[in-house]
């Protein structure tokens, strides 16, 4: 494989992908994610139902699960779910479950996490992928 | 081409163009092509061109440019609405991706049981990206509320002149750099013309004008020597004028002397002197002292409003309809008035070496021709005003805009004629002396600050050119003043009042002395005591 150099304008992403061929289940995760209350709500059929999400800001439709509408719609300004305390791979990936999985740089990611773009590299860029969070090669 | 979003309202979201936003001008660079628009902006108008106005021709230009390209851009394609229906084979422009183009390439049912029916369009971006996107979606979505006519049309947006107003300083900034560097354009004041479009105006024209302002013996406006001149008639009279203040101002014979943009031209040999050379008796003696001054001293320096305390260039200095002054004993002498920064709030602050005004006494209404020289930071022209009024050092000036332009009002309230005791400066066997003597005074005076000379000019004279260090005034003159008092306590308004009747100081290197020497000792409310005295 060829040697790809990770620097601050390399865009990351969830690459969903990967959860098949490290034998995860995605949905699985996201599931961990909800709240007690989201959890009695649903029965597990309905949270794996994939519906077209239309996004608030451009209208662009999105086939996702409930349970992945529901984290992208109820978390993302819920202050428990994005917080400074969180390690910075799981920060990141959190990030992309609420963006719709929009591709973001180092850079940017360290803007919106408040911490040194070098962190982030650190903690991303590396051999070890966390939850499919992979640089876009172009 | 970018265009910026912004929600504008709780409802409805306007799409604005780039070149409408204050943000894309706060940065502007010019290009080449704005020197060629604006080289036959000029040309179009044929005749000079404030900075201004240029820079509001360019924004509007620009405006127009985009509102042309983007009709073209949309001419051909539907701005991308998600209520609206559309069909394969349908070009789409979207708004949230900064307008991109694309087709519809395949349709199909919408699945969303909280939202109900709706369509999936499958579209091809312009990037050769593959996107789907919702349509026949009657819900609210900050894309159907969106109004996409101002960026069409520019109803509603922001006007050049507006959008000037909030960057001048950049945007005069940058047309004026680039300008200069091109040679084809001339800057004449705050106006910019051509080379090419001027009237010639040779040698016989020049000394032409040179009798017609030695005839008028003082200023007059470029029209006025126009009309001597006989410049070819089918000239416009404006490019006749910038063409004649263009080759005045590379003449050294003439001084552009008015106190607006429209240049006034007097021969320089007419002008007095004294406007030219500071009077002896205004030049600055420093201490050269770096005291540290404390709060309370400095509010003590800026009541007394001496004009080296100020800096012309001050731009956050605010303007005033009036001011009342206090005359000191050297602008006495030099028939002049210090511009202060009190003065410099109702006078105009003019970046050229000296201007002409005129004031016109409150009393009689007599008008009293003046000139305000910038460096030396005076009014000349009072002398005569002084004497008819017989005003002391000390005496209260009131000076105030009136409604015409370049003429303002000097008053020095006056009350029946009655002797009083006043402090009177005298010179004796070298040194200088003060008492109480009786004089009629006819004029109000500040107690603190009055100085009683019978003869001034025969007080400098009699000075016999010495010139005295700012310490050795401060030494003869505080126990002078000292004497007068019970208490021997010297306010240090009175102290710098007489000490500039000896050498023209700063009331900070008066001040300066005083913390430098042990001897003086501040006691309260600006009085200072000598263990000397």
């Amino acid at each position: 494989m060829r040697l790809f150099r990770v620097d601050e304008n390399t865009r990351f992403h969830i690459d969903y992908t990967w959860f098949e061929k490290n034998g995860q289940d995605v949905n699985i995760l996201i599931r961990k994610y909800l709240s007690p209350e989201q959890l009695e709500q649903y029965t597990s059929e309905q949270l794996d139902e994939t519906f077209d999400f239309v996004d608030p800001d451009t209208a662009e439709v999105h086939h996702i699960t409930r349970a992945a509408y529901l984290v992208r719609a109820e978390m993302q300004h819920n202050p428990n779910f994005l917080h400074q305390g969180l390690p910075i791979a799981e920060a990141v990936f959190r990030i992309f479950l609420v963006n719709n999985n929009q591709p973001l740089t180092v850079a940017e990611l360290a803007a919106y996490l408040n911490r040194r773009p070098a962190d982030v590299i650190a903690q991303i860029g590396g051999r070890n992928v966390y939850n499919g969070i992979k640089p876009i090669r172009n | 081409m970018t265009i910026v979003n912004s929600l504008e309202g709780p409802q409805v979201h306007v799409i604005r163009s780039q070149t409408f936003t204050p943000e894309y001008w706060a940065t502007y660079a010019l290009t080449p092509a704005d020197v060629d628009f604006l080289y036959g902006y000029i040309v179009e108008a044929g005749s000079p061109k404030h900075v201004k106005d240029l820079a509001i021709a360019l924004i509007q230009h620009h405006i127009e440019r985009e509102r042309v390209a983007l009709r073209q851009r949309f001419s051909n394609v539907e701005i991308y609405q998600p209520r609206r229906n559309y069909r394969v084979g349908d070009k789409l422009a979207f708004p949230a991706l900064q307008f991109m183009n694309g087709e519809v390439i395949e349709t199909r049912e919408g699945y969303n049981p909280d939202v109900g029916t709706f369509t999936v369009i499958r579209v091809r971006l312009s990037d050769g990206s593959i996107r789907e996107f919702a349509s026949n979606y009657p819900h609210p979505h900050r894309l159907n509320d969106a109004d996409f006519t101002p960026l069409l049309n520019g109803d509603g947006q922001l006007t050049p002149e507006e959008i000037f107003e909030q960057n001048s300083e950049h945007l005069t900034i940058a047309v004026n750099e680039v300008l200069s560097k091109h040679p084809e354009f001339l800057r004449i004041g705050e106006e910019w013309f051509l080379r090419g479009m001027m009237a010639e105006v040779n040698v016989g024209h020049l000394n032409l004008a040179e009798a017609v302002l030695d005839m008028a013996g003082g200023p007059l406006p470029t029209s006025a020597i126009l009309h001597d001149l006989g410049l070819p008639a089918e000239i416009s009279s404006e490019i006749q004028e910038a063409s004649l203040n263009e080759a005045l101002s590379k003449d050294d014979r003439f001084e552009d002397v008015s106190h607006n943009e429209r240049p006034a031209w007097c021969l320089r040999r007419l002008i007095p002197p004294e406007t030219l050379t500071p009077p002896a008796v205004l030049r600055l003696t420093e201490s050269h002292s770096e005291v540290a001054l404390n709060e309370e001293l400095e509010q003590w320096i800026k009541a007394l409003d001496d004009e080296w305390n100020w800096q012309p260039e001050d731009e956050t200095l605010g303007t005033a309809d009036s001011v009342t002054l206090i005359l000191s004993f050297p602008h006495r002498v030099a028939g002049t008035l210090g511009w202060s920064r009190k003065l410099a709030a109702v006078l105009p602050r003019p970046r050229k070496p000296r201007v002409a005004l005129r004031f016109r006494d409150k009393l009689n209404g007599h008008e009293i021709p003046v000139w305000l020289v910038r460096e030396g930071r005076y009014v000349w022209g009072l002398g005569p005003w002084y004497q008819a009024h017989d005003l002391p050092a000390g005496a209260y000036i009131e000076v105030s805009r009136s409604d015409e332009e370049g003429i303002f009002w000097i008053n020095a309230p006056r009350r029946r004629p009655r002797r009083e005791w006043v402090r009177l400066a005298t010179f004796r066997d070298g040194n200088l002396r003060l008492e109480t003597a009786q004089r009629s005074v006819s004029c109000e005076v500040d107690d603190l600050m009055s100085v009683f000379v019978d003869n001034p000019q025969q007080l400098i004279t009699s000075r016999d050119g010495r010139r005295p260090s700012v310490a050795q005034a401060v030494r003869e003159a505080f126990p002078e003043i000292a004497k007068l008092s019970p208490q021997g306590n010297v306010h240090i308004r009175t102290l710098y009042a007489v000490v500039n009747v000896l050498v023209r100081t700063t009331p900070r290197d008066i001040l300066r002395v005083l913390l430098n020497n042990a001897a003086y000792v501040s006691v309260s409310d600006g009085y200072w005591h000598s263990s000397n005295t």
